[in-house]
């Protein structure tokens, strides 16, 4: 649910940083469903990618095969990303907080961590220089944090946290995320139990259509066979 | 990392970057600073240059000379290399220096920097070549089991490291590996390097 929901998020032509995992599969459901054109582009340097099959690692050769253009990485953070050339980054981490803040470094105080987490990557360039962020990221009350306990990527661009319950969006002057779309059969109670400061919610809230058959047949069939990332 | 090594590939003391704003990564790595812009005084991030000792790339072919070319993702390994007091170049080919000559585009690391060109079919084994063989995946999933006790770690280097002469001997030790991730074919069509 949550690939189809990022998914239709991102529109045909545009220009989209890619993450392994979900992003992943939600970018390339759109690029075999509704957005054809749809440029990937992967950190490790494959630009208008179309890879065969799902890479398991951002240095995947199969990222390579059929490209529009490989590049080094220096090209990818300086000429596109710090350059402005992305529409679209996709981020998760292991927190967001209520302002869309991002931490992929450090669970505990940074000095003395309670779990050491894999770091920035790439991730702070995105969501500074992609101009929509999107999150992908499973609801938990310790994963949705009222603040997280380290900033790897500021909210400032965050337009939809795409969750396994529901969707949030920024709201008002500080870009509170705010309650806008339910998936079918869920109470924003349910989102709330995942959420650890007190949601408020729209008053209409948009009920997301199911994943079509096409779209579940091409997950299941096509993008992710050995179900890597199609656990939940 | 990156900005880091282009800094130090190009011989300057740090590399500046649009960058950090809103996060608390330089609070926590205290060699990150901030320069005003000259030109504009535009606060911008800056980080050290990175000059390894010693840098080693895997490519696929490189002439006896030393010089390298590299073709699918190129990750910083320009970078790294002409930021480094030495470079040793691992290939899965020793080339004559008229290949190199036949496609001069595809040389990503000159003769000029590199002090060792290592023949090594498969010597990025369990990653990948581009053309030559795929990354093995199975490997990757398994590493983690063996890395996670030292008996067990202990006991994969005195088999598949400390107990092999060479690259042959290792592959003699993965029957059928080879079979399963040679690299299927696409050719690039040549170009006309001619004036």
């Amino acid at each position: 649910m949550m690939a189809v929901v990022a998914a239709r998020e991102l529109r045909d032509g545009e220009v989209v940083f890619v993450g392994i995992g979900l992003p992943n599969l939600a970018c390339n459901l759109a690029r075999r469903t509704h957005a054809p054109n749809l440029v990937l582009i992967y950190e490790s340097g494959a630009v208008g990618a179309v890879p065969q099959r799902l890479p398991v690692s951002i240095g995947d050769p199969a990222l390579v095969t059929g490209s529009l253009m490989v590049c080094g990485m220096a090209d990818v953070f300086q000429l596109l990303l710090q350059n402005g050339k992305i529409e679209v980054g996709f981020l998760g981490g292991a927190q967001v907080d209520r302002y869309g803040n991002i931490n992929t470094t450090v669970i505990g105080p940074y000095e003395r961590p309670k779990v050491r987490l894999p770091g920035s990557g790439g991730a702070a360039e995105i969501a500074i220089h992609a101009r929509r962020v999107l999150i992908v990221s499973k609801l938990s009350p310790r994963g949705f944090p009222e603040r997280v306990d380290f900033i790897t990527s500021p909210g400032d661009r965050v337009q939809r946290v795409i969750t396994d319950k529901g969707v949030l969006e920024p709201e008002g002057p500080r870009g509170e995320l705010v309650l806008t779309a339910l998936y079918p059969g869920v109470e924003p109670a349910d989102v709330q139990a995942g959420i650890g400061w007190t949601l408020r919610c729209r008053p209409q809230l948009v009920q997301v259509d199911p994943p079509t058959p096409a779209d579940l047949r091409l997950l299941r069939d096509v993008l992710d066979p050995q179900g890597f990332f199609l656990k939940t | 990392m990156v900005a880091r090594f282009s800094a130090g590939a190009a011989g300057l003391p740090f590399w500046p970057l649009r960058d950090y704003a809103g996060t608390d990564l330089p609070r926590a790595n205290p060699r990150i600073k901030a320069v005003a812009c000259p030109y504009t005084g535009e606060a911008l991030a800056t980080v050290p240059a990175l000059n390894p000792d010693v840098t080693i790339v895997h490519a696929q072919r490189a002439d006896a000379q030393g010089n390298t070319q590299i073709w699918g993702l190129l990750g910083v390994q320009k970078e790294a290399a002409f930021a480094s007091q030495r470079v040793i170049v691992v290939v899965e080919d020793l080339v004559e220096e008229s290949v190199i000559r036949g496609d001069p585009n595809r040389t990503v690391i000159p003769a000029m920097i590199v002090d060792a060109v290592v023949v090594e079919p498969w010597g990025a084994h369990p990653s990948y070549a581009q053309g030559y063989y795929d990354r093995d995946n199975d490997f990757y999933v398994a590493w983690e089991a063996i890395s996670r006790e030292p008996a067990k770690l202990q006991s994969y280097l005195d088999e598949f490291v400390y107990g092999v002469t060479d690259r042959a001997a290792y592959l003699k030790k993965h029957p059928g590996l080879t079979a399963r991730l040679e690299a299927k074919a696409q050719i690039a069509a040549g170009v006309n390097y001619g004036f």
